[in-house]
């Protein structure tokens, strides 16, 4: 009588836990680890294998044009240094005396073209006595 | 947490914030500023438009007082109705035009300016709505009340148009004025100091621009004045202001022909 109480119930799965990434309800086995379950997803679905096909060639040659671009050397690599030419320290150069004259000139047009009159920019004449 | 959740939260986050998204988007895009030419372009081919509808309408004007009759009446309310609302959209359309042309002047202060674009925002709402009235109408007494509602605003209408083309003025003249200051500081800074006839040069043109500096204010003034006491018209206002920028330009033509000349003289050595 007693060993009969200490027995599972033969029905009562939850009683028993199960190992996790050990097995299914089905029987099959599902992976612990990424690669694992990948393989299955493949196996499963040829879509699938495609696009984790796709995926890895994507990466691949992605990590295959870093590679180019991190070893490619600058073609003057090998040779004398060559200093950089320092940048200007102000903000606006001094022009040169010719660029300076065709600011002024330009200047001069925009003065000239100024209007007091803005003939193109009076207000309308229109009808103020539209009716029936 | 799982990766599904916090999907599903991004997914509704983006659900929820789009149309402030959109909204933000559009608000940004409307800041983009118009370029003048095509607010003139958009003002002339309305006005264009305008001319036929009128003629269209007088000649079914014409044919209502003749005959009086039913069809006649029809035809005349069909035609008014087309020329009004193009009237309305020329003021408008005007209206946008002067507003992208302030926009556009980087020297005009911005408090003043932002003023300006405000009461031309609000006629423009309000020549909207007569649009959208306009619409509505059937009769010929509905068609003549709306009418007058835009004439009886029409001076107030031009004022503002007036005042903003003096606004205008003032703008640019003041832009041409720093441009020909900043050029005569650039161009004198590295002379030495014994080299009085360029100084001489340099002092009478900065005389000129402060005079012109002088006129400019003044300008402000009469617009400033007349918007607190409205005993005018405004088109007073604006003739002065003109009056005043022809003195104005003359003053800016003088100082940078002598910049010019100061320009030639240390290029020559």
């Amino acid at each position: 009588m007693d060993n009969q109480v200490n027995q599972p119930l033969p029905q009562d799965k939850s009683a028993t836990p199960r190992e996790e990434g050990t097995g299914t309800e089905t029987g099959e086995e599902t992976p612990k680890s990424f690669a694992g379950k990948v393989k299955k997803f493949m196996k499963e679905s040829k879509k699938a294998k495609l696009t984790v096909l796709l995926l890895g060639f994507t990466v691949v040659a992605f990590l295959i044009v870093l590679l180019l671009a991190a070893t490619r050397r600058p073609p003057s690599e090998g040779g004398p240094l060559i200093e950089p030419t320092p940048q200007p320290t102000s903000l606006t150069p001094t022009p040169e005396p010719a660029q300076r004259q065709e600011e002024i000139d330009e200047l001069r047009g925009d003065i000239d073209a100024f209007d007091p009159s803005q003939k193109d920019f009076q207000p309308p004449v229109v009808d103020l006595e539209i009716g029936l | 947490m799982n990766l599904r959740p916090r999907l599903l939260i991004l997914i509704f986050a983006l659900l929820v914030l789009h149309p402030w998204i959109l909204a933000h988007a559009q608000e940004e895009n409307s800041q983009i500023p118009q370029t003048v030419e095509r607010a003139r372009q958009d003002y002339l081919f309305q006005y264009a438009n305008y001319t036929e509808a009128h003629k269209e309408y007088q000649t079914a004007k014409e044919a209502y007082q003749k005959f009086g009759t039913i069809v006649s009446q029809q035809e005349a309310i069909a035609k008014t109705k087309p020329v009004l609302i193009l009237r309305a959209e020329i003021l408008r359309t005007h209206l946008q035009l002067l507003k992208v042309k302030l926009a556009s002047q980087p020297d005009l202060e911005p408090a003043l300016k932002d003023a300006q674009f405000g009461k031309i925002e609000a006629t423009q709402a309000f020549i909207s709505t007569h649009k959208d009235n306009l619409q509505k109408t059937k009769s010929i007494s509905e068609v003549n009340a709306e009418s007058q509602r835009l004439e009886r605003e029409a001076d107030a209408i031009q004022d503002l148009a007036y005042e903003s083309l003096s606004f205008l003025l003032v703008g640019e003249a003041q832009e041409l004025e720093i441009r020909t200051r900043t050029m005569l500081e650039n161009t004198v800074k590295d002379v030495p100091e014994e080299d009085q006839a360029i100084k001489q040069g340099a002092s009478d043109v900065r005389r000129k621009l402060t005079s012109v500096r002088v006129a400019l204010d003044g300008s402000t003034d009469t617009i400033l004045n007349f918007r607190v006491s409205q005993s005018t018209r405004m088109l007073k206002a604006y003739e002065q202001v003109q009056k005043e920028m022809i003195g104005v330009k003359s003053s800016l033509q003088e100082a940078a022909q002598l910049v010019s000349e100061i320009v030639r003289s240390i290029s020559n050595g």
